[in-house]
């Protein structure tokens, strides 16, 4: 049996988060790939391949519901720059194992929008360092 | 009654600071204020209740009390250290629980600085092996909370 993980703890610059369940989401940072062809005559072809180190950066993005507490941490984050740490650490509770993926020098790049309504929660989008 | 102490991981952690995860060596301790009695309180009660309890084991008693009371004096050449308070401790399990618990709640308060700069919170209590945990919260007892009792 596989438990599926929905409710990882998160962790920003040693402090826990209460987030929205199952809104985390994540990219590796391992970067793009391209692959091409090239031509070796008489319809033969050969395969070029590249990566782009460019797109080597992560990806974490989380909501947050729109009490004070979580306004006030998420402009901390923001003003921070990129001096933030985040660790997403989900546990299978059947098996006991864990994961964890690390994102250093992680950055709110983008303006995030606060929505104040008795319903909603806003979404903090890091790029950080690829994970590790 | 020393104002801050530093004690050293005999296992190191690692801690989110200026972006990075780095290495901690070390935790610097700072005295408690009135804002903590809730937990100093129940430490201090718990001590002195297995003080009395165990007056026949009058040798290690008058060895946290003696030690404690030389720390206060200038030039003093015993310290009471973090063995001596568990050790007082330990002489009754039932109450290591409840000292321990208050204890990490102690440690996330604000008063525990890692390397002396970033406040040690819950994940980073999590990550300290049994034996720095109760090394580092043994000498904030001896040096916070048992010698002002003595």
């Amino acid at each position: 049996m596989t438990f599926v993980i929905s409710d990882p703890s998160v962790v920003v610059n040693n402090e826990p988060v209460g987030i929205v369940p199952g809104t985390v989401k994540f990219t590796e940072g391992l970067g793009e790939q391209m692959m091409r062809a090239q031509s070796t005559g008489n319809g033969n072809v050969d395969q070029i391949f590249s990566q782009d180190v460019t797109t080597n950066v992560s990806m974490v993005s989380f909501e947050l519901y729109n009490d004070i507490d979580s306004i006030e941490l998420a402009r901390v984050w923001k003003t921070n720059l990129n001096a933030n740490v985040i660790t997403v650490t989900g546990t299978d509770p059947t098996s006991g194992k864990t994961i964890t993926r690390t994102f250093s020098k992680a950055a709110l790049l983008s303006d995030y929008e606060v929505e104040l309504g008795s319903e909603s929660t806003f979404t903090v989008d890091f790029k950080s360092l690829p994970a590790v | 009654m020393t104002d801050t102490k530093q004690v050293k991981l005999s296992k190191p952690i690692t801690y989110a600071y200026k972006g990075e995860n780095v290495e901690a060596s070390f935790i610097t301790l700072l005295p408690p204020t009135a804002k903590h009695i809730h937990l100093t309180g129940l430490i201090k009660s718990v001590f002195q209740k297995n003080a009395v309890e165990f007056r026949q084991n009058q040798k290690l008693v008058d060895q946290v009390a003696d030690a404690a009371e030389s720390q206060q004096k200038e030039g003093g050449e015993k310290e009471v250290g973090s063995d001596d308070v568990w050790g007082l401790f330990y002489m009754n399990p039932d109450s290591i629980e409840q000292v321990m618990i208050a204890g990490k709640e102690l440690m996330s308060s604000g008063l525990f600085l890692i390397e002396g700069e970033v406040k040690l919170t819950k994940p980073l209590i999590d990550e300290l092996s049994t034996e720095d945990f109760e090394k580092v919260l043994g000498e904030f007892m001896a040096n916070f909370i048992v010698a002002s009792l003595m």
